[in-house]
């Protein structure tokens, strides 16, 4: 465990044999049996022969004899040894002949030992018994170095976990707070909304139901043309029947061709020309009420992200996830073509805004790397399907798995490294930049179902793979 | 007569009809078209030109899937066909790249932040309209009741 030159370890060998050979001089102890307490005077220095020994420092000082358990006491692991370790060589060499920690065995552990009565061995070709047993005292000053390192690092990362999980939480609680507010005001102008539809409605039929009729045309629009497509559709309208510019856009979108026009009252076209505002105060009603339901979708979702307790519950179809999550996005891809395919999955005890929130999270980045980059024939490809892990007992045999892949830029190695960390976005551009929270979040998500996120990233793709099992190790819900 | 068109570009179609409708008191004097994003409006600007039309102004987004509303103006500017029309960045997403672009490469007039107030749009529009039909060498009389007053009267002095 501990590097040393062989001259060293050859020298080890070589005191094992001489000092720590003597039959009369061992201790053998069971698993949890106190070897030394604390504080405890002791005139041997001893070397494990087999099994391994904990040593703890008591804050309460009052070792006890046997091992004391996580609730007793306040005491703090020091270190562990094996075997061919030395322990109680500080307070050998120093003569305090005192243990600075209490030394349990951790299994059945024999210890042979010499103490300050020891004569020394073949002093005329190794030398003094101190040079004889620098090897040690250099054995002992290595691990307690290999030791401070360790404990430096490990408290390193702890800092750093600590400091990611508050920001997580300060974030958190940040943006419920903002979601509930903003909740409360979309859901005053989504209900105003509403009702100003239905009265208007009952107004206009009351007076006069062509009227009536043209603005729940404009409430209930569903078409989505583009201003290419309606363009030659107004001229038409402006020029054959003599309408305004802004009649005959109102006319194109009641009857963008022919065929619905045909199907239109001579009476209710006169109506749009004099009237055509009333459809547009439809059309806005319904553009309002459409744009509160996406602010409400944003603030869910930004609540989602500040509330980790999650409500999981069995039968989740999680190809129904993935659809309603593409739905969400529907706007944004509109401008990719997306491909599906969706093999039926088994279902998965889950909570439905969580896998959402990580389908939306890389739908959505998929689509930012192609954007950002303009590629040509944007493509966003879907996938589901199911993947068994053989061989590997330990872990979950299967796993449900959904594949993501877009045709944008190659993710450079260097972004792959850090691509999870919080607070890493290559999203720095305009108003809609990243926190680079997203995939730390997924990352959090997808661990707490004891799932994998796989990522491959070439010239010609990207893909993130995301594989969930199918049944929860116990324990780990 | 001839026709004053004046060209807003957005791939959102609620920002389109938003910006039509603010900009509607001009109407019916010049024609308000819209185009869903750089290429539909390069096409409608050939069509308008080929019909002896004028293209006064164009509004247009900064962000939108394919070519970026900085590139678009400087299509426009290059063009000796529509070397007097007025540009326009109407954006609540540029960054400041896109802002020197717009400036040194799209060459525009005027730079509108999203979400806009109706009347300093219709002002600005206005005022952009007036300089146009005076450059363009069109008989301002006609349009009268929708010329910035005080910009056509400090040119005319």
């Amino acid at each position: 465990m501990i590097p040393l030159s062989d001259n060293i370890t050859r020298a080890l060998e070589r005191l094992k044999r001489v000092y720590f050979s003597d039959a009369g001089r061992t201790v053998e102890l069971a698993a949890g049996e106190l070897l030394i307490g604390q504080g405890e005077r002791t005139r041997r220095m001893y070397r494990i022969m087999e099994g391994s020994v904990i040593s703890y420092r008591e804050e309460d000082n009052q070792p006890s004899t046997h091992m004391p358990t996580e609730s007793e006491g306040r005491r703090h692991e020091v270190f562990r040894a094996d075997e061919g370790s030395f322990v109680c060589v500080q307070s050998f060499f120093s003569r305090a002949f005192r243990s600075s920690t209490s030394l349990y065995a951790l299994e059945d552990t024999r210890l042979a030992y010499i103490d300050d009565t020891t004569p020394i061995v073949e002093q005329y070709e190794y030398g003094p018994f101190a040079q004889q047993f620098l090897p040690v005292v250099i054995h002992e000053l290595a691990a307690r170095n290999d030791r401070i390192f360790g404990r430096a690092a490990e408290r390193e990362e702890a800092m750093r976990l600590l400091q990611r999980s508050e920001m997580a939480a300060l974030l958190g609680q940040l943006s419920a707070g903002i979601a509930h507010e903003l909740n409360n005001a979309v859901g005053v102008i989504a209900r105003r909304t509403e009702f100003m539809a239905e009265t208007l409605t009952e107004i206009l039929e009351s007076q006069d139901k062509l009227n009536a009729q043209l603005f729940l045309k404009g409430y209930e629009d569903t078409s989505f043309l583009s201003a290419s497509d309606l363009r030659p559709v107004v001229r038409h309208y402006e020029r054959d029947l003599g309408m305004s510019q802004n009649a005959a856009r109102v006319l194109a979108h009641i009857a963008p061709s022919e065929a619905e026009y045909k199907k239109l009252s001579w009476r209710f076209v006169r109506n749009v020309k004099r009237n055509f505002r009333i459809w547009e105060m439809g059309h806005d009603l319904r553009d309002m009420q459409m744009a509160a339901n996406h602010a409400t979708g944003i603030v869910r979702a930004v609540k989602q992200m500040g509330a980790p307790s999650s409500a999981r519950e069995p039968g989740v179809d999680v190809v129904q996830t993935v659809k309603d999550a593409l739905h969400l996005l529907h706007n944004k891809l509109k401008h990719v073509t997306l491909k599906t395919e969706f093999k039926p999955l088994p279902a998965l005890t889950a909570d439905k805004s969580e896998l959402m929130q990580i389908w939306t999270n890389i739908v959505q980045n998929a689509y930012d790397a192609l954007t950002i980059e303009k590629r040509e024939n944007p493509c966003i490809t879907v996938t589901t399907g199911i993947f068994r892990a053989e061989g590997v007992s330990l872990l979950p045999q299967e796993y449900v798995t959904v594949t993501i892949t877009n045709n944008g830029p190659r993710i450079p190695q260097e972004h792959i490294e850090k691509i999870y960390q919080p607070s890493f976005t290559t999203k720095k551009q305009g108003l809609d930049f990243g926190l680079g929270l997203g995939l730390s979040i997924i990352r959090r998500i997808v661990d707490s179902y004891n799932g994998t996120i796989g990522l491959t990233s070439t010239d010609e793709e990207t893909s993130f793979t995301i594989n969930l099992p199918t049944t929860q190790i116990h324990g780990n819900d | 007569m001839e026709t004053i068109n004046i060209i807003c570009v957005d791939d959102q179609q609620e920002v389109l009809d938003s910006v039509m409708r603010d900009l509607r008191p001009l109407t019916p004097l010049v024609r308000l078209e819209e185009a869903s994003g750089v290429a539909d409006c390069l096409k409608l600007m050939e069509q308008i030109d080929d019909d002896g039309d004028f293209v006064a102004i164009v509004i247009s987004d900064q962000v939108m899937p394919g070519e970026s509303g900085t590139e678009l103006l400087g299509k426009v500017a290059a063009d000796p066909r529509f070397a007097k029309t007025r540009k326009v960045l109407l954006t609540g997403q540029a960054t400041h790249a896109d802002t020197i672009d717009a400036i040194n490469e799209g060459q525009i007039n005027n730079y509108i932040e999203k979400p806009w107030q109706p009347e300093k749009i219709l002002a600005i529009v206005k005022r952009l309209l007036t300089l146009y039909i005076l450059d363009a060498g069109i008989d301002y009389k006609e349009y009268m009741p929708i010329l910035d007053q005080q910009t056509l009267f400090s040119k005319l002095r």
